[in-house]
């Protein structure tokens, strides 16, 4: 076999740097492959263009490097256990029960009395606000589910609401803020996020039954 | 893409590289490079893939078990013994099979229209 040239041994090691791009999976699996297989790809443009064939070459290789690195990344990301879990079917009922709970258990004497109130309702309000987030990404034929969700959720807060405000204005809360409370402009967002993204998955399902 | 359809005609349409990677496997098992000088030749250097399309798109058709490895390895005289060589599998054959016969009809339909010479 024929010694390659400086050119081709070069850019052979600029390639193999470039592959980090690519997640470790991947790497571990391809990285020697794609190597090979650019050092083989290499030294033919080298044959056939020299410096400039290689230059081609490189032009054609880095979008392809570029391209696919990013959608192994984004495949990786969606194999990520984490994701497997946002991305399972019953996540939004599990957060508007945490939600809920949370909600109720702010209600409660020992939460009141140990300063946990605050801590408490931000545990609520992520709580929703990642349930809308979640349903923003569900298909737009589950748009019955979100409804029915956020009519659940709804239905509570408007029980909730009231409740806190009288806690707040007979002072049996310690820790929450003084109006404007920021805090509570945050609940009230996280809240009416939740009927818009509702309306966004009723849109998206009606677009869809049209195009079809 | 898991191999979980019963009929080929779910997998298809296939991408142009899913397809020329079948075709080039269809009466071999290659390893990348020959995969694509394959492609290469097929298609007068029309299609060239890089590295990442290449073993992106195979792992995708590992992963469907439209093609596998083979354990064979090449004689170490010949060849770099290091090279994984991958053959179509009998459902990645029905479903390149499908696809040809899909392409056979559009033909026929561009003929119909006067739009490929008969």
């Amino acid at each position: 076999m024929e010694p390659l040239p400086k050119l081709v041994r070069v850019s052979e090691k600029i390639y193999r740097r470039l592959l980090c791009l690519y997640p470790a999976p991947h790497r571990r699996d391809y990285a020697e492959q794609m190597a090979q297989l650019f050092r083989d790809q290499c030294r033919d443009a080298w044959r056939t263009g020299h410096a400039a064939g290689l230059v081609k070459f490189w032009l054609r290789v880095l979008p392809d490097l570029g391209k696919t690195s990013a959608i192994e990344r984004i495949a990786a990301i969606e194999r990520n256990q984490l994701m497997k879990y946002i991305n399972a079917k019953s996540s939004p009922t599990v957060l508007l029960v945490v939600g809920l709970g949370f909600g109720f258990l702010s209600f409660s004497p020992f939460i009141m009395s140990h300063d946990l109130f605050l801590p408490v309702m931000i545990v609520t309000a992520l709580s929703i606000l990642s349930k809308a987030l979640v349903e923003l990404f569900r298909p737009g034929n589950e748009w019955l589910k979100i409804a029915l969700r956020t009519l659940v959720l709804m239905f509570v807060f408007a029980i909730f609401m009231p409740a806190w405000a009288k806690l707040k204005m007979t002072g049996a809360v310690s820790g929450s803020g003084m109006p404007p409370d920021p805090f509570g402009v945050f609940l009230v967002i996280s809240l009416m996020i939740n009927p818009a993204v509702a309306a966004i998955k009723f849109v998206q399902f009606l677009i869809q039954r049209r195009k079809s | 893409m898991a191999h979980t359809m019963t009929s080929p005609e779910e997998m298809l349409p296939l991408t142009p590289a899913i397809f020329h990677i079948l075709l080039a496997l269809a009466d071999d098992e290659r390893h990348g490079y020959s995969i694509m000088q394959h492609v290469a030749e097929t298609t007068d250097g029309q299609i060239k893939m890089g590295p990442g399309t290449l073993y992106g798109t195979i792992k995708r058709l590992l992963a469907s078990k439209l093609v596998e490895e083979s354990d064979e390895r090449p004689d170490p005289k010949l060849d770099d013994e290091r090279r994984r060589y991958y053959r179509l599998t009998p459902w990645g054959r029905r479903v390149l099979a499908a696809e040809v016969s899909r392409y056979s009809k559009m033909v026929k339909v561009a003929r119909a229209v006067g739009v490929a010479a008969a």
